[in-house]
């Protein structure tokens, strides 16, 4: 057993130390006073969360004052009091029984507290260290700080245990709470920021003001709030900004280690205080909190109102400190607005979501980085690929972030192929892996929207029937918007399909969909014929239930911008939507209560109503018979006021069916039907005389064609199904359909025979079946 | 030492730990005294005085006076561990010069 060469210093420093004050005995108080210069045990004080200084302060009061001196200069010999020599020999007591070798300072501290009525323990304990405190560093903590410097010890490793009230930390705040951006612009860990010139004015104008100067930037995640920061950070490294804020310092407060570790009350409120005042010290400092939101109610109590942000509040106010902030619209509004008197202290920052055009260029200035991380190259189409792509396939997410991280993600998948694979990343690449992020096929990302349009017209007329003229009006003025001779500030089209129920009007925006292979939302006007129901399209207002939450609308568009949007029965609706309703066609945005704009540029608005129908149904009386015509259009007129008459792209309406048109449409769900039975092998076929009931019974003047699904329902379907269960067709066969005294038969036969022109495929017809 | 109260107590509605930063007793002060016996000279017990607890002559023999007469005297009050060791050195002084002097400590 013997004393570290430190703990002997230490001893040795204590017994002059007693010489010097005058004392003859060494008492545990002078060894304590030793030890503290000790660099061991100073970190196990700092770590058990001693204030040295203090503690310094109150061991040479104590030494002044209560132990008498002698009489006539520095005693002859000094003469280590009985409890200081028991608290060597306990330390080694309970090393040799652990069966170690040195004593060092912390263990002397340990048995330092087993010595009663002593004022050295008193004073350790008065500055909340208990036995366990540095029993527990000495257990767990000694050998990584071996050799360490104190102050090193203490704030380096970010244990939870001494990190509450650590000076070191608090010495020097900035460097423990924050990240120098400057420094890191310094060391080039910054990407460069492209455009953003606008709201970079703005913030170095609010930099610039007196009081206030505190900017905000109000994005959705992804549109690089954070990213502006940065520019501008590693734009006053470069010293290309103007003189205002040259030389400025930005300082990221990281919440994260500014929470970690406090463990009492109080902790939190001194460190960000800490913080507050080194940058107060520093003019030419700029507070920078990502996530603002994050500050309100950050350290407060259950119940109480003191938070972070109210501890930010004057120091923001009075321009001695400049803070950037920035949160999400939704962080914003939930947070922010209630807190009135933090939100106006800074100066809002709308960051808009960059145009493709713009992601192009942001991609642009960052392909650099992402060539030398990953060892490829990208060309400039697999560059615009990415851009088209994020904008119009990853819409849950925003430009330009979506977009970088497609280009970033087709660098690792060729990263992936090894050293043997390609160095050039193509569009191709960037397709694949934007179908995998959207989670759609891969073939659809190719989908070519042209050659869509081209063949939209016969498309829609192969399964609209008998509304040709409807269509026609519709295609072009679709391709005159794809042309790009419309408004690019409106929708694609905004069209109001009137005529009566059952011709085809939502078919068509069904159809229209399908074959522009874009997304179909449809709201049916019915549900929203209250006036309060408009909050539920755009959000309720503040105060009321479902404020946080956005509105069904501007949601449903938000998610799927490229969309045929279908206002179903529209004059159902409240008046108050109409309003709504205006200001999509003539701009093309609608800003809910969240302040999140939606945007309906891509979008195809398709209205329907069967306004004037029943005028049109009407027979007239007298000379001259036939349809009401102009009738309809009064309806019209009286219902939809002249600023949304004015604002429809076309009204186009839709002809009652004629009975040739409904033998195609008779044709139509024959085909549909004999799909289905070709699964059961079972092949069906018309006859003309059927084909007429059908036709006829599936009409009506008021409800157009939609009568005929009924009757086909009843009068072919649930035969047949019969038959198929348990019948002639269970094994599959071939079926004609006749009609005798306006009564359906069936005949089964063998082997399919076409006799009339209206046949259908025959595959594996059914061979024993046979009837009459 | 304090051992429970040093921990830190949690709220039950949760929240943050507030540390009851323990009152620390004060600890105590120690009378260190003299007792009288028979057999010890009033001439030692002047010089102990002197040496030990730095007295001067007078002070010296106020207190051996009081020894004398009263039975105990008061030495001076101390830390305990001073208080303790001076005990030790003064029996341990007395017995080598072959005086039965009692010294004990006794706290306030």
């Amino acid at each position: 057993m013997k004393l570290s060469p430190e703990l002997e210093i230490s001893i040795q420093v204590a017994l002059g130390e007693a010489a010097r004050r005058g004392h003859d005995l060494a008492t545990l108080e002078h060894l304590l006073y030793a030890l503290i210069h000790d660099a061991e045990t100073q970190a196990a004080l700092l770590h058990s969360g001693a204030n040295l200084d203090q503690l310094k302060k109150s061991l040479d009061r104590f030494l002044d004052k209560e132990i008498p001196k002698i009489p006539g200069g520095p005693p002859t010999q000094v003469t280590p009091t009985l409890a200081f020599q028991r608290a060597i020999q306990l330390a080694a007591l309970q090393l040799s029984s652990a069966g170690k070798r040195e004593i060092r300072g912390p263990h002397v501290l340990v048995a330092m507290f087993d010595e009663p009525d002593s004022h050295a323990a008193h004073m350790l304990e008065e500055q909340g260290i208990s036995r366990l405190d540095v029993v527990t560093f000495i257990s767990h903590g000694l050998s990584q700080v071996n050799g360490q410097s104190p102050s090193g010890g203490g704030s380096e490793q970010p244990d939870e245990e001494g990190e509450a009230a650590s000076p070191a930390m608090l010495k020097n705040p900035l460097e423990a709470f924050c990240t120098d951006l400057n420094a890191r612009a310094a060391r080039g860990e910054i990407d460069p920021l492209i455009g953003r010139t606008r709201e970079l004015e703005r913030t170095v104008h609010v930099l610039s003001r007196r009081r206030k100067n505190n900017p905000l930037f109000v994005g959705d995640s992804g549109v690089g709030k954070t990213a502006i920061v940065e520019g501008l950070a590693r734009r006053i490294h470069e010293g290309n900004v103007p003189d205002p804020i040259k030389g400025a310092t930005i300082y990221l407060l990281d919440m994260g280690t500014l929470l970690a570790g406090t463990k009492f009350r109080g902790d939190f409120e001194a460190r960000l205080k800490a913080v507050l005042k080194a940058l107060e010290g520093k003019p030419q400092a700029i507070l920078f909190i990502d996530e603002l939101h994050t500050v309100i109610g950050a350290g407060a109590t259950t119940g109480g109102t003191m938070d972070a942000s109210n501890l930010l509040k004057p120091v923001l106010g009075s321009g001695k400190l400049r803070c950037i902030g920035s949160t999400t619209f939704q962080e914003y509004r939930s947070h922010l607005e209630r807190d009135r008197a933090l939100a106006r202290r800074f100066q809002k920052i709308e960051v808009g979501e960059p145009s493709i055009d713009e992601t192009r260029k942001i991609l642009k200035g960052l392909l650099g980085h992402y060539e030398e991380f990953h060892g490829v190259t990208y060309t400039p189409k697999a560059v615009r690929a990415a851009a088209d792509l994020a904008g119009r396939l990853l819409r849950d997410r925003k430009l330009p972030d979506s977009a970088i991280d497609l280009i970033d993600e087709a660098g690792a998948m060729l990263k992936l192929l090894g050293p043997s694979g390609r160095k050039r990343v193509r569009s191709k690449d960037v397709e694949i892996v934007a179908a995998r992020l959207a989670q759609i096929p891969p073939q659809t990302v190719t989908h070519d929207v042209r050659e869509s349009i081209r063949r939209l017209e016969p498309d829609l007329k192969s399964v609209i029937f008998g509304q040709d003229e409807a269509l026609s009006r519709l295609v072009a003025a679709i391709k005159m918007s794809r042309s790009g001779l419309a408004s690019p500030e409106k929708p694609i089209g905004s069209f109001l399909f009137t005529g009566p129920t059952g011709v085809g009007k939502t078919e068509v925006a069904k159809q229209l969909a399908r074959t522009l292979g874009i997304g179909f939302v449809r709201f049916d006007m019915s549900e929203y014929m209250e006036r309060h129901t408009v909050s539920r399209l755009v959000g309720a207002p503040p105060g009321y239930v479902g404020f946080d939450q956005g509105g069904l609308l501007t949601e449903a568009i938000t998610k799927t911008p490229h969309a045929v949007l279908l206002l179903d029965e529209i004059e159902k609706a409240h008046p108050d939507v109409f309003n709504v309703l205006l200001q999509i066609m003539d701009h093309g945005t609608l800003t809910d209560t969240n302040g999140k704009r939606a945007d309906f540029r891509n979008v195809l608005l398709i209205m329907t109503s069967n306004v004037g129908a029943r005028e049109m149904a009407r027979q007239r009386l007298g000379f001259g018979g036939g349809l009401a015509v102009g009738e309809d259009d009064k309806a019209y007129r009286n219902l939809f006021s002249p600023e949304f008459r004015n604002r429809l792209d076309a009204k186009i309406g839709f002809l009652a069916l004629s009975p040739d048109v409904m033998l195609k449409i008779v044709d139509k769900y024959t085909k549909e039907l004999a799909e289905q039975l070709l699964v059961k092998n079972v092949t069906i076929q018309m006859t003309e005389a059927a084909r007429a009931h059908f036709a006829e019974k599936g009409h009506d003047p008021r409800f157009g064609a939609r009568p005929l699904v009924r009757v086909f329902q009843d009068e072919l379907k649930r035969p047949l199904a019969e038959e198929l269960l348990f019948g002639r067709l269970a094994k599959g066969g071939h079926v004609i359909v006749d009609v005798v005294n306006s009564k359906v038969e069936f005949r089964f036969e063998l082997s399919p025979d076409p006799p009339t022109s209206h046949d259908l495929p025959d595959q594996g017809s059914g061979k024993e079946n046979s009837c009459r | 030492m304090v051992p429970d109260d040093s921990k830190p107590r949690f709220h039950e509605e949760g929240g943050l730990a507030t540390a009851h930063r323990p009152k620390v007793k004060q600890p105590r002060l120690y009378r260190v005294l003299l007792h009288n016996d028979d057999y010890t000279t009033m001439e030692f017990v002047v010089q102990v005085l002197m040496s030990f607890f730095h007295k001067d002559e007078t002070e010296a023999t106020q207190i051996m006076l009081a020894v004398h007469r009263q039975g105990v005297g008061l030495c001076g009050r101390f830390t305990r561990e001073i208080a303790e060791t001076k005990v030790a050195q003064v029996i341990d002084h007395a017995r080598k010069n072959g005086f039965p002097l009692m010294c004990s400590m006794e706290a306030e």
